[in-house]
C-alpha cells in the first residue's frame, strides 16, 4: 500500500498543485516558483522533493493568524458581557411568585409555569400522575374544549408546551407579543380549570402507553432510569417519570385531581416570562386569573425531608446479547443543587468531557479520558453526567462501546475519573471552567431558555443566581478544589451501576468500588 | 502547598520510610462499606454531619475507635500494618516532610486551645520552622496523654487549623542543565491561622486525635527545615515524585497570581482563591462559599442593562478584493461568527463530483499555521462550538462563542477557510468515513437519502450533481482533486463573513488584516440546471416504504414573493408523523394532519417538504406507511397537492393560522443568534444584501387565497418527479401518478 502510495506520488509529473493551493495569499504563493528549476531526474529525488514541500507547508506558520487564539487555556476577561436585563421577581399574596426579564425590543416572549413538583412527590401507587397530568391538562378546561384551546393556540402561531421531570413540572407557551395576555390566560385556565374528561383519560392511556414504548427504545433514557431505579431504591428519586404501565392503566380522575390540589400550590410555583413582556403588567395579570391556586405553606424542601432520597451503592445488569452495543453508567452519589460543591462538580464533569465517534475534534480534545477512549477507540460514545436534586445528586460516567471493548472502556473510565482526586492539572481545569461558562451562556439562546432558567433558578435557589456571581464561583474551582471535591464524592464511595446489552465483560462491582480509589499517591 | 505521602505508591507499605514521610488524611473518618439495599438504611457514621458540642461527644474511647478504623489508604491493598496505620493518621491540614530516620529528633505538633499551641519535644523549635506571628507559643513539653487532653479541652473552641506551605524561593531553583538531582535549599513554612466555619466544628474535632496520634504512637521526626539533601533516603521514585511537587509548587504560586489577576472582579474572587494549597483534601471553595441559595457577600454586580435596547442595524463593508464582512451587534453576552462560501455541489465537474461532501468534512482540519490538534484545543480553550455545513449551493462555517473570545474566534475562522494543508492522512481519513457512512444513511435517515435521490433524478445539470459522493467518486477524490475545488471556489468576491453581536469595527479590525489579500477569481456564472422530473426507485427489505412526490418550484429564493407564499403552502399543509412530541402549536390543525394523519392510522408520516435553491426549488409531500397501504397512501397525498391548486378548497380561516404561524416561525427563529447570523451571510450571498424581515412580513401580508392557488397550480404544472425506497413493488407506477396530475391540469 505505502509502495503504492509512493510511486503514485511519483508519477504525478505536473508536480505539486497544493503547493499552490496552500493559501490564496500572495505571500505563500512563491514558495513553487522559488524552488529550483532543474527537474530532479532520478525516482527519488523527485519523492524527496514532493515531501520536503509537504513539510515546508507546515514549517511556516504565518504570525498574522496566530495573534489571539491559543491552544492554552487561559483566563478571559468577561467583564461586558456581565450585564442583563433586570431580573425582577415580585411574591404574590397567596406565595405565588412571579418573575420577568424583558427585553422589549424582542417581538416574541414566553410565559410559561415552573412548578416545583414532580415524578418525586408521588407515591409506589400514583407514580405517573406527574407524567399523566402533564399530558391531560392540554385536553380541555371547563370553558375550552379541547379542540378550542389547541385552535386558539394555533391560529395565534403560538406554541404550548410542557414537560415533567422528577422535581419540576413546566408547562409554558411561546408568543407573539401581542398574545401575551392570552397566552396567560390560557395558561392560568388549563392549570386551574382542566375538566379531566373519563373518556380523554381513557385515551391517553394509550398515548402514554405508546410514548413509554418510544423511550423505552432509547436506550439512554432506559439506562439513566435504571441507574436511578438503583441508586435510590426504595426512595422516591428511584422511581421512574413515566411510571408502570400497571400505574397507567389505573390512574384516575381523582389521582389527577388530588395531586394537582397537593402539589400545584401558589408557594411552589412561579411563573416567568422572558421577551417582550413589562412585569408590571404581567404582575396584575396573575393577580387577576391565578386566583384558585391553594396558598397551602407546605414547601416541596418540606415534602423532601419527609422522604428524603438514600444513594445506595449498587448495581443492575441487563445483559442482552442481541443488542448490538453494550451500555453503562457509573455513578457516584452527587451534589445537591444548592450545594456550594455543585459548582467544582459542573467542572469535573466538562474535565471529563463527552465524545461521539462521529465528532470532529476526535482524539485530540483536551480530556484525558476522550483521549484514551478515542486513541484506542474502545467505545463508540461517552458522557459525563451531572445531575443534582433537592437533597442529592448523580455524578457519573455514561458510555456506549462494542462487546469486546467494556473492559478496557471501565478502565478508562474509572482510572479518569479516580485520578480527579490525585491529579489535577491547572491547564485542565481553566478549560473545563471556560468550556462551562461558555455552555452554560450559549444555552440561553432566545426567550424560551431565559424564562426556563429564570424559572428553574428561582425554583431551586430560591433566586436568580446573577451571571456575574456564578462566573465568580466558577472561577474560583482550582485545582485543589477539584481534588477536595473529588475527595469528597468519588474517592472510596460506594458506586452506582447500571449496564446493558453484551456486558459479560463488564467487570464485577468489588472491581468498580476498588478503582474508586489507587493505591498511590 | 501540601505534600502526599508518596511511599506507598507500589501498595507495599515500608515501615522504615512510612511514618516518617509525608502525611495526609482525608477530612472525614471513611467507616462507610457497602450499604445493604434495606428501606430501613442506617447511615453510616459520618463524623462531618456531626455536630460535636463538646469533648464529651467523642469520648476518649470512642475517639480511639474511630482512630483505629481509620482506612487509610495505605492499607486498602490488604496489607494492613495496625502497627503502621494509626502513624499515617495524619492532620488533614498540615503537611510534613520528615526525614527517614526514626532515631532522629523528634518533633511532635499537638494541637491545642485556640488559638494555635504548638509543642516541640527535642528538635527546633516549630518558630523556626513558621511564621511565629500566627504561632504565639512554641513550648517543649511532654504530650499529656490522650485522654487528658480530650477530656479537658473544649475542643469546638479550638477551631483553628494550620497551613503550611512549603516555598522553595525561585532564585534557589536549580539550573536546568544540572545534571544530577536537583538540590533543594531550606524552605520556609508559612503558617496561617484560618479560623473555621462555625458549622464544621468536627474538623476542629477530628484534628486533635490526629496530631496525638502522630506524636503519641509514631514518635514521627516531623523536620521542616533540614536540607532536602536528606531526601534521597526517600525512595527515587518518591524522591521523583516530590521534586515534581516542589516543582509544581513555583508554578502554582505565579499560576494563581495570575489567575486571581484576570478573573473579572478580582477584589470579590480573589478571597476566593487558594494559591498555597494543593491537597487533595483542603481546596478553599467549600469553606468560604456560601449555599447557592446565598449571595457572595460583596460581590460587584455589573448595572443592568435597560428593558428595551435599540436593535441595531447591519452593517456590510465589501473589502477591495469583494469579500464582504457583515455584522449585526446585540446585547446578549454571546456572538455568532460564520463564514459562507458559494461554493457546493453545484460547481463540481466531471473530476471533481463528491468534492463538496469531503470539503465539509475536512473543515477545521490541519492549516497553514496550526496543526488539527491545535485547531481542536482553541476551540476547546474558549468553549465555542464550531459547525460546518454544505449544501448544494452554499457552504457555512459557523462558530458561537461568547463575546469575550471574538478576535479567537474570528481568527481560528478564517485560518481554517483560508489556509487548509488537505494532508493526505486527514483526506483519507474522511473518505473512510463517508464511505462508512453511505451505508448507513438509507436505514438512519431516509427522509435525507430520498431527498437526495430526487434531486439527482429531477434535474439534469447542476443541481443534479449528487451532495453525497458516490463509491466511484470516493475512489477518486484525494488530497489533489479537494485542492483544486477549493482553490477555484473559494475565492474572494464569493465569501461573506457574517457575524451577530458583534460591533462591526470591531469585527473589520481584526478580520481585514486577515482577509484583505485574499485573492479574487475568476468570475464565475452560477452553474445552469434543468427540471425535468423523472423517478428514483429503491427497493429494500424494510417494513415501512417512503414515498415522495417532488413538483418544481420556479423563481427559488430570489423571487422573495413566491418564497413566502411557498412557506406558508408548507405550513397550511403542515404534517408530521403520527407520534410526534409536543403540545399545541407543532400543526396539529393544519390540513395534512386533520386530513390524513387522523384519519389514517396506518400512515406514519405524512408531511410537506420544500428544498429552495437560488432559482429554483421542490416542493412536494413525503410520506411513510407500512407497504400494503402505500398506494392509497399515494393517491391521497396527489389528491392533497391538487387540493390546494383548486380555487375554494382551502378556507380563509386555514390561511390565517397558516401566515400566523409562519410569521411567528420566522420571529421565534430569529430570535437565536446563530440563526441570524446565517441569516445575514446566506442572504447576502443570494441577494447581495439583507432584506429586513419586515419585507418578508409584508410579502406575507398581502398574501391573499389566490396568490396561494395559482403558485400551487403553477408548481404542480411541471412534470413530476417521484422517489420511493422499501417495498416499492406495491407503490403506484410512475406514469400512473403522473398521468393523474397531467389529466388534472
Amino acid at each position: 500500500m505505502t509502495i503504492r502510495r509512493l510511486l503514485s506520488l511519483a508519477r504525478r509529473p505536473r508536480g505539486l498543485p497544493l503547493a499552490r493551493s496552500a493559501s490564496g495569499s500572495a505571500l505563500a504563493a512563491p514558495v513553487a516558483s522559488d524552488a529550483p528549476t532543474i527537474r530532479p531526474v532520478m525516482i527519488y529525488d523527485r519523492l524527496s522533493e514532493a515531501v520536503s514541500a509537504k513539510i515546508k507547508r507546515l514549517d511556516d506558520p504565518d504570525p498574522r493568524f496566530l495573534r489571539f487564539a491559543s491552544p492554552h487555556p487561559s483566563v478571559a476577561d468577561h467583564t461586558d458581557i456581565l450585564s442583563a436585563p433586570e431580573t425582577r421577581v415580585t411574591t404574590l399574596s397567596n406565595g405565588l411568585r412571579v418573575a420577568t426579564e424583558s427585553t422589549l425590543a424582542s417581538p416574541t416572549a414566553t410565559v410559561g409555569v415552573w412548578i416545583d413538583a414532580g415524578s418525586r412527590f408521588e407515591t409506589d401507587e400514583t407514580n405517573g400522575t406527574a407524567h399523566f397530568l402533564e399530558h391531560m391538562i392540554f385536553k380541555g378546561t371547563a370553558e375550552r374544549t379541547v379542540r378550542q384551546l389547541e385552535e386558539e393556540i394555533e391560529n395565534m402561531g403560538g406554541h404550548l408546551n410542557a414537560y415533567t421531570s422528577r422535581e419540576q413540572t413546566t408547562y409554558y407557551a411561546k408568543v407573539l407579543r401581542k398574545d401575551v395576555p392570552n397566552a396567560l390566560e390560557i395558561l392560568a385556565d388549563i392549570l386551574q380549570n382542566s375538566s379531566f374528561d373519563e373518556s380523554r383519560i381513557n385515551r391517553e392511556r394509550d398515548v402514554i402507553l405508546r410514548e413509554m414504548e418510544e423511550i423505552e427504545g432509547q436506550a439512554e433514557e432506559v439506562i439513566f432510569d435504571h441507574l436511578h431505579a438503583t441508586a435510590f431504591q426504595y426512595t422516591p428519586l428511584g422511581r421512574t417519570i413515566l411510571g408502570s404501565s400497571q400505574n397507567i392503566k389505573t390512574i384516575t380522575k381523582d389521582h389527577l385531581k388530588n395531586y394537582i390540589s397537593t402539589h400545584y400550590t401558589a408557594p411552589r410555583m412561579v411563573i416567568s416570562a422572558a421577551g417582550a413582556v413589562k412585569h408590571e403588567e404581567i404582575v396584575e395579570l396573575v393577580k387577576k386569573q391565578f386566583t384558585k391556586l391553594s396558598a397551602d405553606p407546605t414547601t416541596a424542601t418540606q415534602l423532601v425531608a419527609r422522604e428524603p432520597a438514600y444513594f445506595t451503592g449498587s448495581e443492575v445488569r441487563l445483559i442482552d446479547d442481541d443488542l448490538p452495543l453494550a451500555q453503562f453508567a457509573i455513578a457516584f452519589a452527587g451534589a445537591s443543587w444548592t450545594d456550594p460543591d455543585s459548582i467544582p462538580l459542573m467542572v469535573m464533569q466538562s474535565m471529563l468531557g463527552s465524545w461521539n465517534k462521529s465528532s470532529g475534534s476526535g482524539k485530540h480534545t483536551g480530556s484525558e479520558l476522550v483521549q484514551r477512549i478515542a486513541i484506542n477507540e474502545i467505545a463508540e460514545s461517552m458522557m459525563a453526567f451531572n445531575t443534582n436534586y433537592k437533597d442529592t445528586g448523580l455524578f457519573g460516567v455514561y458510555a456506549m462501546c462494542k462487546a469486546d471493548c467494556v473492559d478496557d472502556l471501565a478502565w478508562a473510565i474509572m482510572q479518569e475519573i479516580s485520578k480527579l482526586s490525585y491529579r489535577v492539572s491547572e491547564a485542565d481545569v481553566i478549560r473545563a471552567r471556560n468550556q462551562l461558562k461558555s455552555s452554560l451562556q450559549l444555552h440561553i439562546d432566545g426567550t424560551s431558555p431565559v424564562a426556563e432558567d429564570i424559572g428553574r433558578q428561582l425554583l431551586t435557589y430560591g433566586r436568580r443566581i446573577p451571571v456575574a456571581e456564578l462566573f465568580a464561583r466558577i472561577d474560583a474551582v482550582d485545582p485543589s478544589t477539584v481534588k477536595r471535591v473529588a475527595n469528597r464524592f468519588i474517592f472510596d464511595q460506594d458506586v452506582a451501576i447500571a449496564a446493558m446489552g453484551p456486558i459479560q465483560k463488564l467487570p464485577d462491582y468489588n472491581w468498580f468500588r476498588r478503582r474508586t480509589y489507587m493505591l498511590r499517591y | 502547598m501540601v505534600l502526599l505521602t508518596p511511599s506507598t505508591e507500589n501498595g507495599l507499605s515500608d515501615p522504615g520510610l512510612l511514618p516518617t514521610t509525608i502525611f495526609l488524611t482525608p477530612v472525614s473518618c471513611r467507616l462507610r462499606s457497602f450499604r445493604p439495599p434495606s428501606p430501613t438504611m442506617v447511615l453510616p457514621i459520618s463524623i462531618d454531619k456531626q455536630q460535636p458540642r463538646s469533648p464529651a461527644d467523642y469520648g476518649p474511647s470512642d475517639l480511639r475507635h474511630l482512630l483505629w478504623s481509620f482506612r487509610f489508604p495505605s492499607t486498602d491493598n490488604g496489607l494492613s500494618d495496625p502497627g503502621l496505620l494509626s502513624t499515617t493518621v495524619l492532620s488533614t491540614s498540615v503537611a510534613f516532610y520528615g526525614r527517614s530516620d526514626l532515631h532522629q529528633q523528634r518533633t511532635v505538633l499537638t494541637f491545642a486551645e485556640s488559638p494555635l499551641e504548638a509543642r516541640t519535644s527535642t528538635g527546633p523549635p516549630l518558630e523556626a520552622l513558621c511564621s511565629t506571628k500566627t504561632l504565639p507559643e512554641a513550648q517543649t513539653s511532654a504530650v499529656p496523654p490522650l485522654e487528658t487532653l480530650c477530656s479537658t479541652r473544649p475542643l469546638h473552641e479550638a477551631q483553628t487549623s494550620i497551613r503550611l506551605s512549603l516555598e522553595t524561593p525561585s532564585s534557589t531553583r536549580p539550573p536546568p542543565d544540572s545534571r544530577s538531582l536537583p538540590k533543594y535549599h531550606p524552605y520556609t513554612m508559612d503558617c496561617k491561622s484560618l479560623p473555621l466555619s462555625e458549622n464544621k466544628p468536627s474538623h476542629s474535632a477530628l484534628l486533635l486525635p490526629r496530631f496525638q496520634t502522630l506524636s503519641w504512637l509514631s514518635g514521627g521526626n516531623c523536620s521542616s527545615s533540614g536540607d532536602l539533601e536528606d531526601y534521597r533516603m526517600v525512595r527515587p521514585c518518591n524522591r521523583l515524585f516530590l521534586s515534581k511537587l516542589l516543582q509544581n509548587g513555583f508554578n502554582r504560586t505565579s499560576v494563581g497570581a495570575v489567575q486571581s489577576k484576570a478573573v473579572h472582579c478580582p477584589e470579590t474572587a480573589s478571597q476566593f482563591f487558594s494559591n498555597e494549597s494543593l491537597s487533595r483534601t483542603m481546596g478553599n471553595y467549600e469553606k468560604r462559599f456560601p449555599s447557592l441559595f446565598h449571595p457572595i457577600p460583596g460581590i460587584k454586580l455589573s448595572p443592568c442593562l435597560p428593558d428595551f435596547v435599540e436593535p441595531h442595524p447591519t452593517m456590510i463593508t465589501t473589502l477591495p478584493n469583494g469579500l464582504k464582512i457583515a455584522s449585526e451587534d446585540s446585547p446578549g453576552p454571546a456572538a455568532s461568527i460564520g463564514i459562507y462560501v458559494d461554493c457546493g455541489s453545484v460547481y463540481e465537474k466531471g473530476d471533481s463530483a463528491g468534492a463538496t461532501h469531503i470539503l465539509e468534512r475536512l473543515a477545521f482540519k490541519s492549516t497553514k499555521n496550526r496543526t488539527r490538534m491545535h485547531v481542536v484545543r482553541d476551540i476547546e480553550g474558549t468553549g465555542g462550538n464550531a459547525g460546518v455545513t454544505g449544501s448544494r449551493e452554499q457552504m457555512a462555517y459557523i462558530y458561537d462563542t461568547l463575546k469575550a473570545y471574538i478576535p479567537e474566534a474570528v481568527e481560528l475562522l478564517v485560518d481554517c477557510i483560508r489556509n487548509p494543508l488537505f494532508l493526505d492522512f486527514e483526506v483519507e481519513e474522511q473518505v473512510m468515513n463517508v464511505k462508512r457512512e453511505i451505508d448507513e444513511i438509507v436505514a438512519k435517515d431516509p427522509q435525507q437519502f430520498l431527498l437526495e435521490s430526487l434531486h439527482v433524478a429531477g434535474y439534469s445539470g447542476a443541481l443534479g450533481n449528487p451532495m453525497m459522493a458516490s463509491e466511484t467518486a470516493l475512489q477518486r477524490l484525494d488530497a489533489s482533486v479537494i485542492g483544486e475545488f477549493y482553490f477555484e471556489n473559494y475565492t474572494a468576491d464569493r465569501i461573506v463573513l457574517a457575524a451577530f453581536g458583534v460591533d462591526h469595527e470591531h469585527l473589520l479590525g481584526i478580520a481585514e488584516p486577515l482577509l484583505y489579500d485574499l485573492m479574487g477569481g475568476l468570475p464565475v456564472s452560477a452553474p445552469k440546471s434543468t427540471y425535468n422530473g423523472g423517478e428514483a426507485r429503491f427497493k429494500i427489505d424494510s417494513e415501512r416504504t417512503h414515498v415522495a412526490l417532488a413538483f418544481e418550484v420556479p423563481g427559488g429564493w430570489r423571487d422573495d414573493k413566491n418564497v413566502t407564499a411557498l412557506t406558508v403552502l408548507q405550513t397550511l399543509m403542515g404534517g408530521g408523523g403520527s407520534f410526534s412530541a409536543g403540545g399545541p402549536g407543532k400543526g396539529m390543525h393544519s390540513r395534512l394532519y386533520l386530513r390524513v394523519l387522523n384519519k389514517y392510522q396506518q400512515v406514519h408520516s405524512f408531511s410537506a417538504f420544500s428544498s429552495m435553491y437560488n432559482d429554483t426549488g421542490l416542493f412536494g409531500i413525503f410520506l411513510t406507511t407500512g407497504s400494503d397501504f402505500v398506494a392509497k397512501a399515494v393517491d391521497v397525498a396527489a389528491a392533497e397537492l391538487q387540493a390546494v391548486a383548486t380555487l375554494g378548497q382551502v378556507t380563509q380561516v386555514e390561511l390565517d393560522r397558516a401566515k400566523n404561524a409562519t410569521r411567528s416561525a420566522i420571529l421565534m427563529n430569529l430570535e437565536s443568534r446563530a440563526i441570524v447570523a446565517e441569516d445575514i451571510g446566506r442572504q447576502i450571498l443570494t441577494f447581495g444584501s439583507r432584506k429586513p424581515v419586515e419585507h418578508f412580513l409584508r410579502c406575507l401580508e398581502e398574501l391573499n387565497l389566490d396568490d396561494l392557488t395559482v403558485l400551487a397550480q403553477k408548481i404542480l404544472s411541471s412534470p413530476l418527479t417521484m422517489g420511493c425506497l422499501g417495498d416499492v413493488d406495491c407503490v403506484p407506477s410512475f406514469e400512473t401518478v403522473k398521468l393523474r396530475f397531467q389529466a388534472a391540469n
